[in-house]
């Protein structure tokens, strides 16, 4: 059923009427276009002529053909992001075809590329004083799993760790480090300029028993994009780039810009990608169990673990007429994980139109629909979870590591049903020096998780149900007007204004029935016993701001700018914000005394305050409505207070930005400082004073501080082979400044304490770990951080090479160190008495031995039933990961009737390297991606990511 | 070097038109640029900042008549979140039950397993007792402020100070030290004297409302109040007024985890199977007598608890039969109790055989699980056998009821005759966690307290 709507939405859109109409006398224009560097063809170059609405693409080989063009003299003009544009004079006869090539040289700084993400409504790159990262993503040659993976280890300080390996399971993603300890560090998204849910779907758990029944995983809402979908993606990291956004925005800004027609004949683009992934060994070999020869290296769990397959099939059309450009898009998946229960099928449309209803005014309305089913296998630290009872062995809930006893478990149903639906309208006009532009925004999230463990259930005889039903919608306004006016002496100024407002509404309903009454398919109303849950929520910020960019011959450019914000979230006597911004940028390069030899250079600095606010309830005190034993009740939800208001995170960067040897180097550099004033912390009140939960007060103060770095260099360019080799880093040190008095204490187990990082903590350390001696345990403050829980040092490599006959060879890796996770499932199954724990095979054989004394001080508290306890099981994270390897290569003479085709092959996380002492799991896994908790860095009873080999191919014609 | 400059509008890339009559379009430019300024100011000015979410309740409306049920009921909730914990823990701490592998279940540490309840663990059972003792002073107050002189004779004002006496006894037999509303470390007594009061207020409240099982529970609970407040007198007169058969329960509920009857939820195979009354008194008492106070069983299918013990291996996994399903309720008063608070008064007067006959009144009445025959009479021939049957039938008498904790600390700090469990090196009361030194300035963070037996 899911797929014939899904063919009825596609076929409607698809069938939209398509062409153009000659009129007058006409000819062709046709060529190709070049990289000027090595002579390499450029697909996707936008080839148009600018006054007669005639526009088209060029295909994989670079050519391009432009047919109906009226006879005459036209300008035509090529560009794509990343290179210099360039026009040529053209004179079209009748009835005849017209020659014309373009050499377009790469624009390694970019420096006139439009950039909107944090600009009072667009700017070029010179403008602006931040950091602005634009991943081309219509020219990433390897085929994208989804938007997470795709961003993943991309750009300096973009920082996306996978939870785990489990079907859909979202990431945590990081801007320059954590800038909130209470309301999550995850950034805002943009898609098209309209706002959208970005951040994880709930996390759905029975309601039997205080751990969480389930998957115990969370899908990310910024995966419901089709990647296939994205021309680009801009990234703006802190407040100095994110002050417009206002009040939520200290973490930063992800905006996403899909694809749009262009004038000229239908250009169709069908694709397919076949995959398959694989778990690889994540536990020190030694060991096996049971009568399947269950393996140590993967925690005994490799027999429920297969080769997920997975495929996808994608079809979209583009172009346009005369004032019309469209731009239609359908998409299926067909995932299997690695997980036994794992699977999902996934359906996606969207249509862009861009049309000019009146002269100067362009709209572009933009649509898109996901269809998500997913299923589950029951995991994490859970008692009826597979992980957990196969990790465990004999010691689990079963009392036995019997395969056919934990098999059972698979009987555990878990599905997630998602349905988005984005809409935007966004209109512009400009005249002469006055621009307005309104964006108005719909997105809705809708999302169905359900369990069920049917009676006789082995781990829940009763059997329950339950269902969860989240509804997210945000609606959006966004009015930007901009007017530019020349000054004396050289000057131009633009002045810009505008006003925004973002109301989200989020709406969730909750059944649970339990002790169902045999045999059949239940719901929750099957239940003898039921309890139901709501929970509405609507989050109002409204705000204006004006800006001024002081342009000064085109090379000096001061902009000043302050927004104005409110949330219905703030505290009763708070009142509006205010966030003020500075920012200057200089091209050096274009001064008259910079000769051409040395390169482009610009300088530049940002200096800008954002927020975070505080969350619906947070400031009024509140009584939850609850029940005892079947009769009306309240308890203690929240403190209140009403001088609650959001953090602000004030950040000031600079850099410089260089090119040199005809563009073929180039860099850039930024220092960032970040500090957090009135953070939110959750501040434990007095427990004797009626055990009150954790009440937001505006009471810390955090830094964050790093730099990043990115050199690129064409090492070697020639028609028949070429090489691109570039290098990112970014660092990041967190530290808290200020706790307003209040003690130090945990959060998403992270330890908060004034003067360090945000900490991974124990309250005891084994100060002598590796001697064979007896452990010497510290309880000194000062020895109980062991260092920071989120990177300090991340580190990017990449390679192009290209290949004769078009080939293409892309490489990169990803290097993330300095900080350490707490690993859970060892002391939960120590404590319970496994003695085939892989990290304690060791120590088992030398007791057992009676050689005591070889046995190491880490493996003599850590692996004794008596002395286990998590406080042991920290370790540093450092890892390098192969994140891919893609090969790519034209077929089109392959397939005939194309105009050009695209053969991909690609690995993904192929290889981990990681610390010694991280001897289990992989450091990239753990925490949630979830809202509040999003922050945490523990190892729970998961798998790692697989790694992903996939088979794409693309045609177009 | 000079660059020329860029695109002005990336989005219009193929539409820059020039050629068009100025006139009209500089007027449909003006009437588009002010529709579009119309829709900027709407965008901000149509939105209402003053958000009325539903759900929570605003603190004021605990204050209308129209509540007051709910906020009576909302001390029972409390407090059986509270009860369910300390009941629980101690069971293991004073030998009613034996771990069974499960360390980590309901945050038990090792070292709890083993009889000692240190700071760093007790986190919990502090913070849900403390909590159930505010929101009933919190309850009482806002029905004293609302009520006005209906106080004397309202039902739930009387039900509401029955609550508030209870969370009081919780706070008393359990702690050493208690602290009240962020103040400093005061002895347990404090504890007793607000829960005598309230209990006393309870039956006037009670009594003039009409409620005679409030009055007659009010009486039981200030009975054991004033045991430890030295008051046998008072006490014995308040016993005297419960009869045998009386018995004051605490709901519980399986439909919310805090509600569960945990000694059953953790003791069960739901899986945790984390308990067993193997290897404690009740194991061969039970296997001897078939006493029905302190039945237990075993299954074929699970012989042991869910995880080895290091040292010991597999424990058997008997387990309990008293609270036989997840929402069994709790005794909290009982007028079988006040039959041995009754004895232990005379005992302190050195009436043996007085106290031996109350003490074997409670017994008679009951027949054995094994063959229905009645339960054989305990026999004294001194002071101190009466004495150690005293503690052990009140051991039996209130297994698993969340008071052997209490009992043993004030026979052992009074130094009473008799025999019973051996409390060697095990706690006798719960310390002050560390989440209250950590917040409350008033509490030393190395405030020492917690005595072993």
């Amino acid at each position: 059923m899911r797929s014939l709507q899904f063919l009825s939405i596609l076929s409607s859109l698809l069938l939209f009427p398509l062409g153009t109409v000659a009129q007058g006398p006409s000819g062709t224009v046709a060529g190709t276009v070049v990289d000027q560097s090595n002579g390499q063809p450029l697909s996707g170059v936008q080839v148009f002529i600018p006054d007669g609405d005639l526009g088209t693409l060029t295909n994989a080989q670079g050519r391009f053909i432009l047919v109906n063009v009226p006879a005459g003299e036209h300008t035509l003009r090529a560009e794509i992001l990343g290179y210099t544009p360039a026009s040529r004079t053209v004179t079209v006869g009748a009835e005849e075809t017209t020659q014309v090539d373009f050499s377009l040289p790469v624009e390694a700084l970019g420096l006139d590329e439009i950039v909107v993400t944090g600009t009072a409504g667009q700017a070029r790159r010179r403008e602006v004083g931040n950091t602005v990262e634009q991943l081309n993503m219509d020219r990433m040659s390897e085929p994208m799993v989804n938007v997470e993976s795709a961003l993943q280890g991309q750009a300096p300080g973009v920082n996306i760790l996978q939870t785990s390996g489990t079907i859909g399971a979202g990431s945590q993603i990081r801007l320059r480090g954590n800038v909130s300890v209470a309301m999550g560090s995850q950034p805002l998204v943009y898609v098209d300029g309209v706002r959208v849910y970005g951040e994880a779907y709930p996390s759905m758990h029975g309601r039997d028993a205080m751990s969480g029944r389930g998957a115990a995983t969370a899908s990310s809402a910024i995966n419901d994009i089709n990647p296939d979908n994205i021309e680009r993606v801009e990234i703006v990291k802190g407040p100095a780039a994110t002050t417009l956004y206002g009040t939520e925005a200290s973490a930063g800004v992800i905006q996403i810009f899909t694809k749009r027609g262009q004038t000229g004949d239908a250009r169709w683009t069908a694709q397919t990608r076949q995959g398959f992934a694989k778990v690889q060994p994540f536990a020190p070999k030694g060991a096996t169990y049971g009568a399947e020869d269950r393996k140590s290296e993967f925690l005994y769990i490799d027999p429920w673990l297969g080769n997920g397959h997975w495929q996808q099939y994608g079809l979209s059309v583009s172009g346009g007429s005369g004032d019309l450009g469209y731009f239609l898009s359908g998409a299926m998946e067909d995932n299997q994980a690695v997980l036994p229960n794992d699977k999902e099928e996934r359906y996606s449309v969207r249509g862009n139109l861009d049309f000019e209803p009146l002269p100067g005014l362009n709209v572009q309305w933009n649509t898109s629909f996901t269809s998500d089913a997913i299923q589950r296998t029951s995991m994490g630290n859970n008692a009826q979870g597979l992980a957990l009872n196969a990790y465990r062995l004999d010691q689990n809930y079963f009392g036995s590591g019997d395969k056919e006893f934990l098999d059972q478990i698979l009987e555990f149903e878990i599905t997630e049903d998602i349905t988005r639906f984005t809409t935007g309208l966004n209109a512009r006009h400009t005249a002469g020096n006055l621009s307005n532009r309104f964006t108005l925004g719909y997105d809705v999230a809708n999302w169905e998780g359900r369990q069920v463990r049917r009676f006789g259930f082995i781990l829940f005889e009763r059997g329950a149900v339950g269902n969860l039903r989240w509804t997210l919608s945000t609606l959006s306004a966004d009015y930007v007007g901009s007017y530019a006016f020349d000054l004396p002496a050289g000057l131009r100024s633009t002045f810009s204004w505008g006003a925004q407002s973002v109301t989200e509404t989020r709406n969730e309903v909750e059944g649970y029935g339990e002790d169902l009454p045999g045999p059949g398919e239940p719901t929750v109303t099957s239940g003898a016993n039921r309890l139901a849950w709501e929970n509405r929520q609507r989050v109002v910020t409204a705000g204006g701001f004006v800006q001024n960019v002081l342009d000064i011959a085109d090379r000096y450019f001061l902009t000043l700018g302050l927004r104005v914000d409110g949330n219905s979230a703030f505290g009763s006597d708070f009142g509006l914000q205010a966030y003020p911004k500075v920012s200057g940028s200089y091209v050096l390069s274009d001064e008259e005394f910079w000769p051409d030899a040395w390169g482009s250079v610009r300088l530049r600095g940002a200096y800008g305050h954002a927020g975070r606010a505080p969350g619906a309830f947070d400031a009024v005190r509140t009584w939850d409505p609850a029940s005892y034993a079947g009769s009306s009740a309240f308890q203690p939800r929240n403190l209140g207070n009403p001088n609650l208001g959001p953090e602000r995170t004030k950040e000031a960067e600079v850099g410089l930005e260089t090119s040199h040897w005809d563009d073929r180097i180039s860099s850039s550099f930024t220092y960032y400082r970040q500090v957090t004033e009135d953070a939110l912390f959750d501040v434990q009140q007095v427990p004797s004073n009626g055990n009150w939960p954790s009440q937001l007060e505006n009471v810390g103060k955090l830094r964050n501080s790093g730099i990043e770095l990115s050199v690129d260099a064409s090492i070697l360019e020639g028609p028949a082979f070429g090489w691109d080799a570039g290098v990112s880093l970014s660092t990041n040190h967190s530290r808290v400044l200020d706790m307003g008095g209040a003690p130090p204490f945990m959060s998403n187990d992270m330890r908060i304490e004034e003067g360090k990082p945000l900490c991974t903590w124990t309250p005891r350390r084994i100060m002598n770990p590796h001697e064979q001696a007896e452990p010497v345990v510290s309880t000194d403050p000062d020895d109980l951080c062991h260092g920071p829980a989120w990177p300090t040092h991340i580190l990017q490599v990449r390679n192009t090479f290209d290949l004769p006959g078009g080939i293409g060879l892309s490489a990169r890796g990803e290097f993330q160190g300095g900080h350490y996770s707490l690993i859970g499932p060892t002391s939960s199954a120590v404590g319970r008495g496994n003695t085939l724990w892989p990290v304690c095979l060791e120590a088992n054989r030398l007791w057992d031995e009676g050689r005591d004394d070889e046995v190491k001080a880490w493996d003599r508290l850590r692996c004794r039933q008596s002395t286990s306890s998590s406080d042991w099981n920290v370790s540093p994270a450092d890892f390098f990961k192969i994140r891919n390897i893609s090969l790519t290569a034209p077929v089109a003479s392959w397939i005939p009737g194309t105009s050009d085709a695209t053969l991909s092959l690609s690995a993904r996380n192929i290889r981990l390297y990681k610390d010694p002492d991280m001897e289990l799991f992989d450091p990239e896994m753990g925490g949630s991606n979830w809202g509040p908790e999003s922050g945490s860095r523990r190892i729970r009873e998961h798998i790692p990511a697989p790694m992903r080999f996939s088979a794409q191919l693309q045609v177009n014609w | 070097m000079k660059m020329e400059r860029g695109l002005e509008s990336k989005g219009a890339w193929w539409r820059s038109r020039s050629a068009r009559s100025r006139r009209p379009e500089r007027r449909k430019n003006r009437v588009t640029a002010s529709l579009m300024l119309a829709m900027g100011v709407s965008a901000l000015g149509g939105c209402d900042l003053d958000v009325t979410n539903p759900g929570p309740v605003t603190d004021e409306f605990l204050n209308d008549p129209l509540a007051q049920p709910a906020l009576v009921n909302t001390i029972g909730l409390a407090y059986v979140a509270a009860f369910n914990r300390v009941a629980y823990q101690q069971t293991v701490v004073t030998r009613e039950l034996h771990f069974a592998g499960q360390t980590g279940f309901a945050g038990f540490s090792f070292d709890a397993h083993l009889g000692r309840l240190d700071s760093d663990n007790v986190d919990v059972q502090w913070n849900n007792t403390q909590r159930a003792r505010w929101v009933a002073d919190d309850a009482v107050r806002r029905l004293r402020e609302g009520l006005g002189d209906s106080f004397s004779s309202n039902a739930n004002a009387a039900r509401a100070l029955l609550w508030q006496g209870y969370a009081y006894r919780l706070m008393g037999e359990n702690w050493c030290h208690g602290v009240i509303d962020g103040g400093e470390p005061e002895p347990s007594a404090v504890f007793f004297e607000r829960a005598e009061e309230a209990f006393s207020e309870a039956i006037d409240v009670g009594s003039g409302a009409g409620l005679d099982d409030v009055v007659t529970a009010a009486r039981a609970g200030r009975a054991s109040v004033r045991i430890w407040l030295d008051d046998w007198s008072g006490a014995v007169a308040d016993a005297d007024e419960v009869p045998t058969s009386f018995v004051h329960q605490l709901e519980t509920s399986t439909l919310e985890e805090d509600q569960y009857n945990r000694v059953f939820f953790g003791s069960s195979n739901t899986p945790w199977r984390a308990h067993s009354t193997w290897n404690t008194f009740y194991e061969d008492y039970y296997l001897e007598t078939g006493d029905p106070r302190t039945s237990w069983d075993e299954d074929p299918d699970f012989p042991f608890g869910n995880a080895e013990v290091t040292g010991i291996g597999q424990v058997p996994w008997f387990f309990q039969t008293k609270y036989p399903t997840l929402d069994a309720p709790y005794p909290l008063s009982k007028g079988t109790e006040m039959r041995l608070i009754e004895a232990e008064a005379r005992l302190r007067e050195n009436d043996r055989e007085g106290a031996m006959e109350l003490i074997n009144e409670v017994r008679t009445g009951l027949s054995s699980d094994h063959d229905d025959s009645p339960l054989p009479e305990w026999e004294a021939d001194t002071l101190e056998e009466a004495w150690t049957h005293l503690k052990r039938e009140r051991g039996i008498e209130l297994w698993l009821e969340g008071r052997r904790l209490g009992d043993l600390r004030r026979w052992i700090q009074e130094g009473t005759p008799g025999t019973t469990d051996d409390m060697t090196d095990r706690s006798l009361c719960y310390p002050i966690p560390r989440g209250e030194r950590q917040q409350n300035p008033n509490v030393p963070l190395d405030f020492q307290e917690a005595p072993t037996g």
